[in-house]
């Protein structure tokens, strides 16, 4: 047979080898790579982020297959930006990649907890009672029972409940407190609601519909800048990231960038790529330090005098001797450098004092409206003074004249401002500046530089005739110069320098002793960062951090630096600005947000209330009071009229309507209503009667009656007690009346309560609270001493928004899968608690009036309210809401409607229309579209019934996200500023977006009025762009960018200029070291510093395995190496941490990275993880709150005058904390008690 | 078999309902006679012990052993997997054995929860059920190790379902366990070791089927050269 039958025709051989050798066939198995394909086979994958306080709001691609979430992704598709800008992916870090592992943990929290204790009694009296609001009250009235499971919060003790049962008791709760002490003694704490604005809006809103109060956060973390709102009337507002792309030169200023705003680093480094210079500040060598091209370490604390030592030479070198031609144009335009300051005469010198005003001259310059809010300056060609258009006089009143061209507003012509009166002045005189820096420091470790108490610096002048009299006047920009302590030419005189290398404040040389940085190197800073802004018209730039907001002088620090940048024109332009980044303050949609969140479509005003003064009063911190107002007043005011204590002034700052109140009167203000309808009196009368005659009292004056305890409190998406409690063991001892650590003894007890204005009991209470309900996703410190805990979704089961200031998209958050186990969106926590609410109110609720005290607002007219300081108290004026007190309304409320309003849109919107931020406009057509997108209710009211609608009415009311709304908004702030500044957001008109648009792609907001940067094709997003460029004003009493703060407690606590002041002394470790003196345990005090850490969001994420394993597994403190070795410290050594407002126990790690004198320990590591027991308090370790203590400052309570008036988040008391010293001592190895066995379920070694 | 059925629902939050239906599962464990006498003993002291409490004290106890302190989890990957990122697909893969076997999870629990797994295993062949059990004999050996530590009379369930399995757990490994969960630091090189990158497919049911070895070559290699003890590469040293 022929060979061909045998040759295969169809098939090939199996070759061994292909591509000439270079291909082999194998044969060995292949299942394995089914794990491949496994792994990236999934049902569906849903966009989410992090709700978590960490401004990344970074997109993630979540992978679900048999309804679990199998992975996590970063998301790669955000919109591009354009030619020469680097794009925002991929956003995400180590943190949240840990994240999605939460989801399925033994940590998570499966089904609603109750306390034993409580459960049982209620179980009995509701036997007993029938009624449910009649057992809670039973309870109530009983104060064994009550400190029965007071005294166990935080100690265990918890059983599951159902949902039905804790939402019984919740409601009862709230309904016995509404009945028996008053709406707002319902009191909730939630943070932060750009990280998940719908979750927020959910208890608020509940809070909200029934009178409860809302708390502020930014103010109490500390993160709210108090000096953005003097200096700008604006809480914050910042450049996205990408903007650093476009800087030529970045100062990181206390701001850890790669470790704490980790996904937008790169823009940092890719700009460097580009040649910009990039210098860092911070008093460690952190994870910042090594991206600096110079890196300067400032003593921590002493920031200031570098800042005012870098204005020093910009003043003098750009300002002065070689004037930058627009350095000089710039800050005519939009500084109140040319504005004029009347000098006045206290104790024989002159001082600085009113920035003059058109009131103060005959027939007030001819301007009717609102003349004492319009200041004055010299037109510098004709020599005339001039009222400039733009100033908050012409805000409210009058339209049309509300913008900062340079303008006379009589003429309507432009003009020149002038600046200085030197060459032009008809005297020199002497005028007065405090020095603050000769404050010998407690513990020596802050270092003073000796001069005199009082710096007479001569000043050019000119007098005009005011009231009457001749009275001299000077510009701003002289009074800056001479503050900044610089001779120039034909004044001369004392106290001024002429040459860096003096030691007169505040030269580079000056600052030397203080901060430890050499003067050369301070000269090279500032002379480059003004170069470069002098060169690219503004493109200089400071990354500024926590670290430099938590001292309790904070605004020293941030003025320092924002004088930087205004002397350098760099605010509002893209490249330039004041980068302030701490905390996710950005709610883009926010006008969208409000009607939503605070029910003003049911109701309005709502009940907010600033953190920082009420846990001040409420966990009886003022009790503890150490800072006496004398050593933070300035050596110029009247010591006579500053007698008294801290608290005094933040009573006095409630009644003027400075500062909000809650609880509001002492008494209920459901009966108030009723008592003065009874009598057939208008309740308003009644209340201002009754208060003028002292037979009713605001709750503050007397924060320890029981009639003004706070009673219920809910806190959901926050860690309040294991992350922002500051003063953590006064909360538990006096607000939760349970185990704590506070060593220190109260003024009583040492017998220097020195308060004029409180009322002072000898036992302060203990347990104030009747009933603490806490949602989260994990058992974190504050479920621990919760009385109910309440399961919520997480971020990959619910539905919600999230924005960030540092990118300007709006990003969903999704439902990946349905709330695990028995959790509930926050959103649906809420309509159930509200259901219930409504159901048992029957029969002691109904329809009920009350009295609302709100404090004068800002961005209202009311913030005209107080040129002066009047006290109705002291009979200095009268009593007038809204005017010199809180506003009073009587506000309707149906309780039994509560489930019914929650979930609909209520008639206000249409009523009253919306808006923000001073501006208003009416909202139809939303309304219309809401009703046809949500669908209807039964009486024809727009659904918000799911977490989407919500989400939808957010969308759809707000200008960001609905261009026609922006449009309108840009209309109705046209005719205020009489500027035509509609084609900002013409060309995105038709632009609405809804939440599947978000779920598809992250979406660019539009522009708005309420924010003053925009988001275009062409810049990116920046702070105050649209002051600079649509020459809209600055909510500041001159409309300009403020830097001479005129405000009588401004100028008396000396703070009318920026200036060093050094740390306070908080007097909390001395008695202590005396305490422990023979415990012959070798200690060190050192200064307790608090920086964002490296394993966590604050707490979140810090007690997972991964996070813990990355760091120590458990709490830590950093300290030098040099400070370890004086106290025998050994790394990885158990320490103790206290002093006398408590005790933490941690492991030291002993770094070269840490400077000597420091105690370095990241904020919020929880104590639930790894802590083992303390000697000094026989409790626990504690947080690292548990050594803190709240102080608070004065200025930041003014209100009702401009920019410094009352907004929820906007201003107020900052809960600082940076000033605080610690001793640090070894605890030995075998006396670790990790306190097993005590019931307490704190989980510690396991 | 309805054994392991019970010892899973002991296992279960208590409610006034179980109290009831204590007395029940007692006598299906006798009659079923799976256990030995002395785990049955143990068990009926069990049951006699939580009929005898009140029912929060009960719930309060539950609560904080099994819902407050993560070592003592009744979800198995939480001893398997932990906190990573196998823990998902785990899930699923468990799913999927459910499903081929016709059932469906009907309530809001984790496919990892024990007293399900044990439902399941009370529906399957006795030797298969005890086989599987046995798979997860360690994470039993150390929970009941844990509870007697704590004195708890919950130990006994643990130790009924390790009587019932076909294999003990591994004594040292159980050991190790026991003194890591017991608070003692453990060194920089035990931590290491504790968190070394595991290899994925590494005695994964799932990613290899039957065949454990059978990897892949690359894989192989890789691992090969990493098994070199340490000595062998140090005098690699130029390399």
């Amino acid at each position: 047979m022929s060979y061909f039958i045998d040759r295969i025709s169809y098939f090939s051989q199996k070759r061994e080898k292909f591509s000439g050798g270079h291909g082999v066939t194998t044969e060995e198995n292949r299942k394995w790579e089914e794990a491949y394909r496994g792994r990236w086979a999934h049902d569906k994958i849903v966009r989410s982020t992090h709700g978590v306080n960490c401004t990344g709001s970074c997109s993630w691609k979540i992978y679900v297959k048999n309804g679990l979430i199998t992975w996590e992704t970063q998301q790669t598709d955000y919109p591009r930006t354009r030619p020469d800008l680097p794009n925002h992916e991929p956003r995400g870090c180590s943190r949240g990649a840990s994240y999605s592992w939460y989801i399925y943990s033994a940590n998570r929290l499966k089904y609603p907890l109750i306390r034993k204790r409580l459960l049982k009694m209620w179980r009995v009296m509701k036997g007993r009672h029938g009624d449910s609001v009649e057992a809670w009250k039973a309870i109530q009235s009983d104060p064994v029972l009550r400190a029965e499971y007071q005294k166990v919060r935080g100690r265990g003790g918890f059983v599951r409940a159902e949902w039905d049962e804790v939402n019984e008791i919740i409601a009862a709760s709230n309904i016995h407190t509404i009945k028996e002490h008053g709406p707002d003694r319902v009191i909730g704490f939630s943070p932060i609601p750009a990280m998940s604005m719908v979750s927020y809006a959910a208890g608020s809103r509940y809070l909200s519909l029934i009178g409860g109060v809302c708390m502020s956060f930014y103010d109490w973390y500390c993160d709210l800048p108090p000096a953005s709102p003097q200096t700008w009337g604006e809480q914050t507002d910042v450049p996205e990231s990408a903007d650093w792309y476009n800087s030529g030169f970045i100062i990181m200023w206390g701001s850890n960038v790669p470790q704490t705003r980790t996904p937008d680093a790169h823009f940092m480094t890719e700009a460097r790529y580009k040649g910009t210079q990039v210098v860092t500040i911070t008093p460690d060598y952190s994870e910042a330090s090594k991206f600096g091209d110079i890196w300067l370490n400032p003593k921590q604390g002493t920031d200031a005098a570098v800042g005012m030592a870098m204005g020093h030479v910009i003043l003098k070198e750009f300002h002065l001797e070689n004037t930058s031609e627009y350095f000089d144009d710039y800050t005519r335009k939009y500084s109140d450098f040319s504005f004029l300051v009347k000098l006045e005469k206290r104790d024989g010198r002159y001082v600085p004092g009113r920035l003059v005003r058109a009131s103060d001259f005959d027939k007030s310059l001819g301007e009717k409206n609102n003349p004492e809010w319009k200041t004055v300056c010299f037109n510098e060609e004709t020599g005339d003074v001039t009222v400039p258009t733009g100033s908050i006089g012409f805000r409210w009143g009058e339209e049309g004249k509300w913008n900062i061209v340079p303008t006379d507003a009589k003429s309507g012509k432009e003009f020149r401002p002038q600046k200085t009166l030197l060459g032009n002045h008809e005297d020199i005189l002497d005028v007065g500046f405090p020095y603050f820096a000769n404050a010998e420091h407690e513990h020596g470790y802050f270092t003073a530089n000796k001069q005199s108490e009082i710096l007479d610096r001569k000043l050019p002048v000119k007098y005009l005739k005011l009231g009457g009299s001749k009275v001299p006047v000077v510009t701003v920009f002289d009074l800056v110069c001479a503050n900044y302590g610089i001779e120039r030419k034909g004044l001369g005189g004392e106290n001024v320098a002429s040459d860096y290398n003096q030691n007169i404040p505040y030269t580079p040389k000056w600052q030397e002793s203080i901060t430890g940085v050499s003067a050369e190197k301070i000269i090279q800073v500032a002379r480059a960062f003004a170069d470069n802004a002098d060169k690219t018209h503004g493109k200089s730039m400071i990354i500024i951090g926590a670290a430099m907001n938590h001292w309790y002088h904070m605004d020293m620090n941030y003025r320092a630096c924002i004088n930087m940048l205004v002397f350098c024109g760099c605010i509002g332009q893209s490249g330039g600005g004041w980068s302030h980044y701490v905390g996710q303050e950005k709610l883009r949609p926010q006008t969208g947000w409000l009607p939503l969140a605070f029910a003003l479509d049911w109701a309005r005003p709502p009940r907010q209330q600033n953190s920082t003064s009420f846990f001040y009063a409420h966990t009886d911190q003022w009790r503890y009071e150490t800072l006496g107002i004398n050593e933070i007043l300035s050596p110029m005011a009247d010591k006579e009229s500053w007698k008294g204590s801290l608290i005094d002034c933040n009573i006095r700052a409630e009644r003027m309507g400075w500062l909000p109140s809650a609880p509001q009167l002492q008494e209920n203000p459901i009966d108030l209503v009723h008592q003065a309808e009874e009598k057939g009196v208008d309740p308003v009368d009644y209340v201002v009667k009754r208060l003028k005659d002292g037979d009713l009292r605001m709750s503050c004056e007397d924060p320890d009656h029981p009639d003004n305890w706070p009673r219920n409190l809910f806190v959901w998406r926050s860690n309040l007690l294991g992350s922002s409690g500051k003063g953590h063991e006064y909360f538990l001892k006096h607000f939760l009346g349970t185990q704590h650590g506070v060593q220190g003894k109260d003024l009583g007890e040492e017998g220097r309560t020195g308060s004029e204005e409180v009322v002072w009991h000898d036992q302060a209470p203990e347990g104030k609270l009747d009933l603490v309900v806490t949602l989260d996703f994990r058992m974190s410190t504050t479920c621990m001493y919760s009385d109910i805990v309440l399961p919520t979704a997480s971020w990959y089961e619910k539905n919600d928004l999230n924005t960030s200031d540092m990118h300007p998209f709006i990003h969903p958050l999704s439902k990946a899968i349905d709330p695990v186990w028995q959790s509930r969106s926050d959103w649906e926590i809420y309509k159930g608690i509200a259901r219930k609410f409504s159901e048992l109110s029957l029969g002691h609720l109904g329809a009920e009036k009350e009295i609302v005290l709100t404090p004068i607002q800002h961005d209202t007219p009311g913030e005209l309210a107080q040129p002066d300081v009047k006290e109705w108290r002291k009979g200095e004026c009268d009593l007038i809401p809204g005017k010199t007190a809180p506003a009073m309304k009587v506000v309707e409320r149906d309780y039994p409607a509560t489930y019914e309003r929650f979930t609909s849109l209520g008639p206000l919107m249409e009523k009253l229309g919306n808006g923000g931020k001073g501006i208003g406009w009416n909202t139809d057509h939303e309304i219309e579209f809401l009703k046809a997108l949500n669908g209807e209710n039964k009486d024809s009211r727009a659904k918000i019934v799911t977490d989407i609608d919500a989400c939808e009415v957010v969308l759809t009311l707000a200008p960001e996200t609905n261009g026609e709304v922006a449009v309108k908004a840009w209309e109705a702030l046209g005719k205020i500023t009489g500027r035509d500044h509609t084609h900002l957001a013409k060309p995105k008109e038709e632009e609405k977006i809804r939440f599947r648009d978000i779920q598809a792609q992250p979406r660019k907001i539009i522009s708005s009025p309420t924010w003053s940067g925009l988001e275009s094709e062409h810049v990116c997003y920046n702070a105050g762009y649209t002051n600079v460029h649509e020459f809209i004003p600055w909510r500041t009493l001159t409309g300009r960018q403020q830097l001479y703060q005129d405000h009588p407690w401004m100028l008396d606590f000396g703070e009318g200029l920026v200036s060093y002041r050094p740390p306070i002394n908080t007097a909390t470790v001395q008695s202590m070291i005396e305490k422990h003196g023979d415990d012959k345990i070798p200690h060190i005090t050192l200064n307790f510093i608090t920086p964002h850490q490296k394993w966590g969001i604050h707490s979140t994420y810090s007690d997972n395995l991964h996070m813990l394993t990355l760091s120590r597994g458990g709490p830590i403190v950093w300290m030098s190496e040099p400070d370890a070795k004086k106290a025998g410290i050994k790394d990885n050594d158990w320490v103790e941490v206290f002093n006398t407002n408590g005790a933490i126990t941690a492991r030291a790690v002993v770094s070269q990275r840490v400077n000597d004198g420091m105690l370095l320990m990241y904020h919020a590591q929880e104590k639930i993880v790894n802590t083992p027991g303390s000697k000094i308090t026989g409790a626990r370790g504690g947080i690292h709150n548990s050594v803190t203590r709240t102080t608070i400052k004065p200025t930041h309570m003014i209100g009702g005058y401009a920019q410094q008036s009352y907004g929820f988040n906007y201003y107020g008391t900052v809960g600082s904390n940076r000033d605080e010293f610690v001793i640090v001592r070894k605890i030995e190895d075998q006396d670790i008690d990790w306190m097993e066995g005590q019931n307490e379920n704190m989980e510690a070694a396991e | 078999m309805k054994t392991l059925k019970i010892l899973g629902y002991l296992l279960t939050y208590p409610v006034e309902e179980m109290k009831v239906n204590l007395r029940a599962c007692q006598e299906i464990l006798e009659k079923e006679k799976w256990l030995p006498d002395e785990a049955m003993r143990e068990v009926d002291r069990l049951i006699d012990w939580m009929a005898g409490q009140d029912m929060l004290d009960l719930q309060e106890e539950y609560v904080d052993l099994f819902d407050r302190t993560p070592s003592l989890c009744l979800h198995l990957f939480e001893h398997v997997h932990g906190d990573s990122r196998d823990r998902g697909q785990a899930l699923v893969d468990l799913s999927e054995l459910y499903k081929d076997s016709g059932l469906l999870i009907n309530t809001e629990e984790m496919p990892d929860y024990l007293p399900l797994f044990l439902e399941y295993l009370s529906g399957i062949d006795v030797s298969e059920a005890r086989n599987n059990l046995g798979e997860i004999a360690n994470i039993l050996g150390v929970l009941a190790g844990r509870l007697k530590n704590r004195k708890s009379p919950y130990a006994a369930a643990f130790e009924a379902l390790i009587a019932a399995s076909a294999t003990r757990p591994d004594k040292k490994a159980v050991e190790i366990a026991l003194k890591e969960s017991a608070g003692n630091i453990r060194s920089f090189d035990e931590l290491d070791e504790a968190w070394e990158e595991q290899f994925a497919f590494e005695n994964s049911l799932q990613t290899t089927g039957q065949d454990v070895v059978g990897g892949c070559p690359k894989a192989e290699e890789m691992l090969a050269r990493m098994n070199i003890p340490k000595a062998d590469l140090n005098q690699n040293k130029e390399i």
